[in-house]
């Protein structure tokens, strides 16, 4: 079976509801979203998604990740997309890092090989069932009152396990927030503080044993060796997310102490063949995950419900279902859906979910063997 | 006159236009893992000003070398041009802050801007850069010449030319051909064919493994050469260096302070490659100098890959860089064609000086540059 034709869409689905960067270094109205749909000389076809949030979170771009499908299709082409660590490699040669670009073609393989072999994802990912996985909710910052009322709405739809984002210039203002949000948290609710890499060493190291939470913290330094260096002298257990890109990043946090868990986002690290390589270490050095992506539409999200489902629940948490942050759906039903807050992968082979290629418009490129 | 107007008066930028244009290289470049630099794509960008300023930048990745692309220039600056367009470019290093926070990282394409902005920086000032970078320190540079990966008596033969020329320098390209005895070949037969005294060096560029350059590594520990850049990771060149006792420079893995530091710890570090596209232009490529100045690091001040425009701002660095930290510089535009400046600097005997005029000092021949890919602003 080999690749024969990659076409590319680009959306721009708007959100529900503007999200501003912290400092406003962005504010973003609409995803950027690129749609890639691979063919085979057999007839299949699978279907794969690039969606970063925004252009300021982390290093990718819309543009960016068309550009580089554009570098990677020669050496995607003609190859045979069963041969899913065969094909990254084939990407990693051809164009070093940008795994942003990487991902939706690596996702779009997997499609076909569930396609291929008759089974979805959640199965060829190791899972045992289709299981429901918990959501996780993202509630943007505010005053502490604010973000309890935000907290309460997303118990009401069902999410047990919340992100609170946190990290303003306003230290005492970090730490009011914490201690009551830490206390206003119903019994048997989770939440992590997400500092989004706002802090510097010291001022986590003050807020963090200042504060009464003793709840997960993420990332809140730029660098991986200043978020180790915190972690070594606070209280909280520690998330990973920005500063983690390759297997080698999780390798070295492991070997400096830096963290207890990790974010695994496809878009970040380079698809689901490089997750399903963090998530197995991740399981043999006894880290927790929250398996979802930076962004997308709902067709990113079932591609990261079938592997956060196929983790074992003791070392999976929630999982963000970014699609619900959108005021428009490209894949109207399909795929995963919050269901009394948790999400379900489809059972049917692959992905289980595909645009419908005449409701995308037309291409932004095509490129064939 | 100009400059007593600037004095009271902020720059603003008006205008971005990009050319790209073929670059072939005069010998085609054979590295290990199948990498190859024969003809590739050049970006050049032009900075405009509501002074009648110009600043010039330029951007050549290798393809396959590192996170960088052609292709990935022209979208990066037009994802930067917001920030770009109406802001002061005098004094670059905030303007790239504010780039940074706006699109991380991508600092192949920052390269280019970082560059532009510091030529219009320079000729605000009426200063070549060199004088803005810490001033001259040597009137000439050393230059060493690359070999290609081939046999090892043509290797020598390129190096024997080459050290008729005067060059004193020499990096001999491994692993082409996975053979680590054709490797320890290649070292020894250039090792020999220049004759004690001159800088022997061979680099696989990430091609090898532990194994494999430990066994080149000690099967030439009898000879003054250093190994450059073995392994893919940090941890992998350290224990080659510890195991062949071999110095050791370092290129595609040093790319930022954390890395520069992460090196020197392991100890692996005895020269390292300060190439502008790598750390993020002249702004962030100055910061890594610096730092390699506390760190005891032998620098190569260069860039990647390029013509007359990135070739003169990477000898305006190496000028400014005390020449006992400076290992050697490049002249790129002397390893391919077209050059951008034909007026622009040559080696001789080896050596090399950076221009002379105000800011780059270079002058693009708008022919060469043909019709713009895109103009912004």
């Amino acid at each position: 079976m080999r690749i024969s034709r990659l076409t590319v869409w680009h959306l721009s689905v708007p959100l529900s509801v503007p999200y501003i960067f912290s400092g406003g270094r962005q504010r973003v109205d609409a995803l950027d979203v690129t749609y890639l749909r691979m063919e085979t000389d057999e007839g299949l076809a699978g279907w794969g998604e690039g969606s970063p949030w925004g252009h300021a979170y982390l290093p990718a771009h819309g543009p960016g990740i068309r550009a580089g499908i554009q570098t990677l299709a020669p050496a995607v082409l003609g190859r045979d997309p069963r041969a899913l660590l065969a094909l990254n490699t084939a990407m990693d040669t051809q164009l070093p890092g940008h795994q942003s670009a990487k991902s939706p073609i690596d996702m779009a393989a997997w499609d076909i090989l569930g396609q291929a072999t008759g089974q979805p994802l959640w199965r060829l990912f190791g899972g045992e069932a289709a299981v429901p996985v918990p959501l996780n909710s993202s509630i943007s910052t505010g005053t502490p009152d604010e973000m309890i009322a935000r907290i309460q709405a997303a118990s009401a739809m069902g999410y047990r396990t919340h992100s609170a984002k946190l990290g303003g210039s306003d230290i005492a203002g970090d730490m009011a927030r914490m201690d009551a949000i830490s206390e206003a948290l119903p019994a048997g609710e989770n939440i992590t503080f997400d500092i989004n890499r706002a802090w510097t060493p010291a001022t986590a190291i003050r807020v963090l044993n200042t504060t009464r939470a003793r709840d997960w913290i993420e990332q809140p330094c730029e660098t991986l060796a200043e978020c180790a260096h915190v972690a070594a002298r606070v209280p909280q257990p520690m998330l990973l997310d920005e500063c983690a890109h390759s297997f080698g990043d999780h390798l070295e946090a492991w070997k400096l102490g830096a963290c207890e868990g990790v974010k695994v986002k496809p878009n970040r690290l380079g698809g689901l063949t490089r997750c399903l390589q963090v998530r197995d270490f991740c399981l043999s050095v006894g880290w927790q995950m929250h398996i979802e992506d930076v962004g997308g539409t709902a067709l990113t999200d079932t591609a990261t419900f079938h592997l956060a489902a196929s983790t074992p629940a003791s070392h999976r948490m929630a999982s963000w279902l970014a699609h619900a942050h959108l005021a428009e759906d490209p894949i109207p039903g399909q795929g995963v859906r919050n269901e009394g807050g948790f999400a379900t992968p489809p059972s049917t082979p692959g992905l289980g979910a595909a645009p419908d290629a005449a409701e995308l418009g037309t291409p932004a490129a095509t490129y064939e063997a | 006159m100009l400059h007593a107007t600037l004095k009271t008066k902020e720059l603003r930028i008006t205008g971005l236009t990009l050319w790209q244009l073929p670059l072939t290289s005069h010998v085609t470049y054979t590295m290990a893992s199948g990498k190859e630099c024969a003809t590739v794509t050049t970006t050049v960008l032009r900075i405009d000003t509501d002074a009648g300023i110009s600043g010039w930048g330029e951007i050549c990745p290798i393809p396959h070398y590192l996170p960088a692309y052609a292709g990935g220039v022209v979208p990066a600056i037009q994802e930067l041009a917001p920030i770009l367009l109406g802001a002061d470019p005098v004094g670059p290093e905030a303007l790239m802050a504010k780039l940074d926070a706006w699109l991380p990282d991508h600092r192949f394409a920052k390269s280019a801007i970082d560059i532009a902005l510091w030529d219009i920086t320079g000729k605000a000032a009426g200063l070549p850069l060199w004088r803005l970078l810490g001033g001259r320190r040597d009137e000439t540079l050393p230059l060493y010449h690359s070999i290609t990966c081939i046999a090892p008596d043509e290797m020598a033969r390129i190096a024997r030319e080459a050290q008729a020329a005067g060059m004193k320098q020499f990096q001999a390209k491994l692993g082409a051909d996975d053979d680590w005895a054709a490797d320890a070949e290649r070292l020894r037969a250039v090792r020999e064919a220049v004759g004690p005294g001159p800088i022997v060096y061979g680099d696989w560029n990430c091609g090898s493994t532990r194994l494999e350059a430990t066994r080149t590594g000690r099967a030439v520990a009898d000879l003054d050469v250093m190994l450059e850049q073995p392994c893919p990771t940090l941890a992998d060149c350290a224990a080659v260096r510890a195991a062949t006792g071999l110095p050791m420079k370092l290129d595609e893995l040093a790319h930022d302070t954390e890395t520069l530091l992460e090196a020197h710890r392991l100890g692996c570090m005895d020269a390292v490659a300060i190439k502008l596209s790598k750390f993020g232009g002249l702004s962030a490529a100055r910061r890594a100098r610096d730092l390699c100045l506390h760190l005891g690091a032998r620098m190569c001040v260069e860039c990647v890959w390029g013509s007359d425009i990135v070739t003169a701002a990477g000898l305006h660095l190496a000028a400014s860089t005390p020449p006992a930290a400076l290992l050697n510089t490049c002249d790129l535009s002397g390893y391919v064609a077209p050059r951008l400046d034909p007026a622009a600097p040559s080696r001789s005997e080896g050596r090399i000086a950076p221009p002379s005029g105000p800011g780059l000092g270079i002058a693009p021949d708008m022919a060469l540059l043909g019709a713009p890919v895109a103009s912004i602003g």
